[in-house]
């Protein structure tokens, strides 16, 4: 009889310690870089105007302001200073600096004044862009204010960017999720509404070869929606959507359930 | 079952089932525990954007997004064991509201490949595996015998895939009575997600260190094995049909649908035999629960799942213990999908050790067995997920000790 497995078990280590390499050479595939993969961990919000000022187009994933100290400025302004983070510190653009931006405003004969805000502890935001930029090993995540979920009315849309600073030659070893939990301790992906946590679905699994997904406590309360809603209304108040129907000037929500059609960015209907 | 509203000391409010005086399951914010019939604990956290799931005995995998391709969203879930880290890649997809995934391949052979691992070979191959001087193989000697000859690749790829899942329900056994630690032997990457350690080098390892004392309690080989000739047969065609497809991805790897409702392989009419790949209890119709646990088989006896997104099933073979045979009853659909995503990862590993062996031992000789970029790049193992699991165990704890201290009304 042959014995196919006859392998010591130093050898068989050796063994697989060749073809583990080799598998991956073999397949020459791309790898995925550290931005696709937090692009796809975080789904960015989509704004557009109407005729009332910026809205939301579609609802991006919604974070949890975690710590103090991030300046914003209203959504039309063109300046955007970096809230820096580094060592476990929010470091808040200084007084000098905006007076700076304003005096720059003054130069260029506009009247505008310069308004910020520091965005507060739980106040609710969306990812808008995040960059990646190895070679200075840091991180750049713009938000912008998630108003509907804050109760903001009217609504600013107040934005901000954040710059994760990692130590220097660090971002290069490090996993996603260890990206990820370094930008949690600022802004950390919601929990609260039943919204998806992995990147824009909404799904259920099995119960136990797969495990079921948590069912948040206590369940919420009965959620209503109303003509003239904005897209991020419903989200905040129904949960990220199963499919998105894109026709243009006219979106369709699909729930499991439920189906609500947007025209122009607001409820027109609910089936 | 009853269930009990709790609001435990950290004043967290998390509801708790019994059964039998015994928690069966918590259900807490962003955190669920399940206990199996036998006790064994399943933990399913989501934090931060990552499902992290634990099934005892330091096994489990973290899930985060990965990236997304052409209105297709892809996820990774790196697995833990024997202080060892694998990833793999799935694919998201919806079905009726509920969402599936998908194995997702890193790569594929050449289409030659898949067609020689088809198609009948020259002649029948006679091939040892060596199983009688393995241990798991003396507790389930009488459960699963594999075929004496081989008129194809299929049947030689059933009997790994089964040899496979065995090996791991035994050292799943022996490590739930805890007679053994996660082996440190580098284990085979293309094995460990769901066999955790199914792999034949690790039981050479478990053999080494455990020696005699393992082959206690070998079953007769002279009883008929319980996973029969038309079972094994049904799963032989079902990995023909994998292979066929397989043959038609890797003609053209960026045929997968996107957008849109996607009936999951687990409910396809090619599918309908599956290899448990973790203990799962049903409820039979006779109302008294019971457990499948790795290496039973299951046939899919209805297509479309009912309002719960259940399936009905019908137990096909099962060793001592686990659900009678013919054993009737109805489980979550994304539990079969689970199952068939297994069957695809040991199927990749078996037609990987194919290619191995190629020539070798008796088989034939394949024509060509270089691989080309699959689905999905390969994901890289993210390196935290054994501290992820380590703390969700730890929370598993401290709720579990809250569960069975807390205060609170019904």
């Amino acid at each position: 009889m042959r014995q196919r497995i006859e392998v010591s078990i130093q050898v068989a280590m050796l063994l697989i310690a060749a073809i583990v390499p080799a598998r991956s050479a073999a397949q020459g595939a791309p790898t995925v870089s550290l931005a696709d993969q937090l692009t796809a961990q975080y789904t960015m919000v989509k704004m557009g105007a109407d005729s009332s000022g910026p809205a939301v187009v579609e609802p991006g994933t919604i974070l949890v302001i975690q710590k103090g100290g991030i300046l914003g400025v209203p959504f039309s302004d063109m300046s955007l200073v970096p809230t820096k983070y580094q060592d476990g510190k929010i470091q808040t653009p200084n007084n000098v600096m905006m007076k700076g931006i304003g005096h720059a405003f003054s130069r260029l004969g506009t009247s505008k004044q310069q308004t910020t805000r520091l965005f507060q502890i739980g106040e609710k935001v969306y990812p808008a862009k995040i960059d990646v930029t190895q070679a200075a090993d840091k991180v750049t995540l713009n938000i912008v204010a998630c108003d509907s979920c804050n109760n903001t009315n009217p609504p600013t849309f107040y934005k901000a960017e954040v710059v994760f600073q990692f130590a220097k030659g660090s971002l290069a070893n490090m996993s996603p999720p260890q990206v990820m939990d370094t930008i949690a301790q600022v802004l950390t992906i919601d929990d609260s509404g039943g919204g998806d946590q992995q990147g824009g679905g909404n799904g259920q699994q099995g119960n136990q070869a797969q495990g079921g997904p948590p069912q948040n406590q206590p369940p919420a309360q009965p959620q209503t929606i109303q003509l003239g809603q904005t897209t991020d209304e419903v989200v905040a108040a129904l949960g990220q959507p199963d499919k998105i129907v894109n026709l243009g000037s006219k979106q369709i929500y699909v729930y499991k359930d439920l189906k609500v059609t947007f025209l122009k960015g607001k409820v027109s209907d609910v089936q | 079952m009853t269930s009990r509203s709790i609001t435990t000391r950290s004043g967290a409010h998390v509801t708790a089932s019994y059964r039998g005086g015994n928690v069966r399951s918590i259900q807490a914010h962003n955190m669920r525990i399940d206990h199996g019939l036998h006790g064994e604990r399943r933990v399913v956290t989501e934090r931060n954007g990552r499902r992290i799931v634990t099934m005892g005995h330091g096994r489990g995998y973290s899930e985060r997004a990965y990236f997304n391709r052409g209105g297709r969203a892809y996820y990774q879930r790196t697995y833990y064991y024997g202080g060892h880290r694998y990833a793999y890649a799935y694919r998201g997809y919806y079905y009726h509201g509920y969402r599936y995934y998908g194995y997702a391949p890193a790569y594929y052979y050449h289409p030659v490949y898949y067609g020689w691992a088809y198609n009948p070979w020259p002649a029948p191959v006679a091939y040892s595996w060596g199983w009688t001087a393995n241990p798991w193989y003396g507790s389930y000697g009488y459960y699963y015998a594999p075929y004496p000859v081989y008129p194809a690749a299929p049947f030689w790829l059933t009997d790994y895939m089964m040899g496979a899942q065995l090996q791991a329900a035994y050292e799943a056994g022996l490590a739930a009575r805890g007679e053994l630690n996660p082996p440190s032997l580098v284990a085979s990457p293309d094995l460990v997600a769901g066999l955790f350690s199914g792999d034949l080098l690790v039981s050479s390892n478990l053999q080494l260190v455990y020696g005699a004392a393992m082959y206690a309690g070998a079953a007769g080989a002279a009883s008929q094995p319980q996973v029969s000739k038309e079972v094994k047969d049904a799963l032989a065609e079902e990995v023909k049909q994998q292979i066929a497809a397989d043959k038609a991805a890797a003609a053209n790897p960026n045929q997968s649908a996107a957008g849109g409702d996607e009936v999951p392989p687990a409910l396809s009419p090619n599918f309908r035999y599956f290899i448990v790949a973790s203990d799962v209890d049903i409820t039979p119709d006779s109302g008294q629960e019971c457990q499948l646990t790795q290496g039973d088989v299951i046939y899919r006896a209805s297509d479309q799942p009912d309002a719960d997104n259940n399936v009905d099933v019908v137990v096909k073979s099962s060793k001592k213990d686990d659900c009678a045979l013919g054993t009737k009853g109805a489980l979550d659909a994304n539990d079969v999908q689970e199952m068939y995503n297994q069957f695809r990862l040991s199927l990749e590993a078996g037609l990987k050790s194919l290619a191995e062996n190629s020539g070798k031992n008796g088989l034939p000789t394949a024509p060509d067995t270089a691989t080309t970029a699959g689905e999905v790049p390969a994901p890289t193992p993210d390196n935290n997920v054994d501290s992820d699991l380590q703390q969700q165990q730890k929370e598993a704890d401290d709720l579990e000790t809250d569960v069975k201290q807390g205060s609170g009304g019904q």
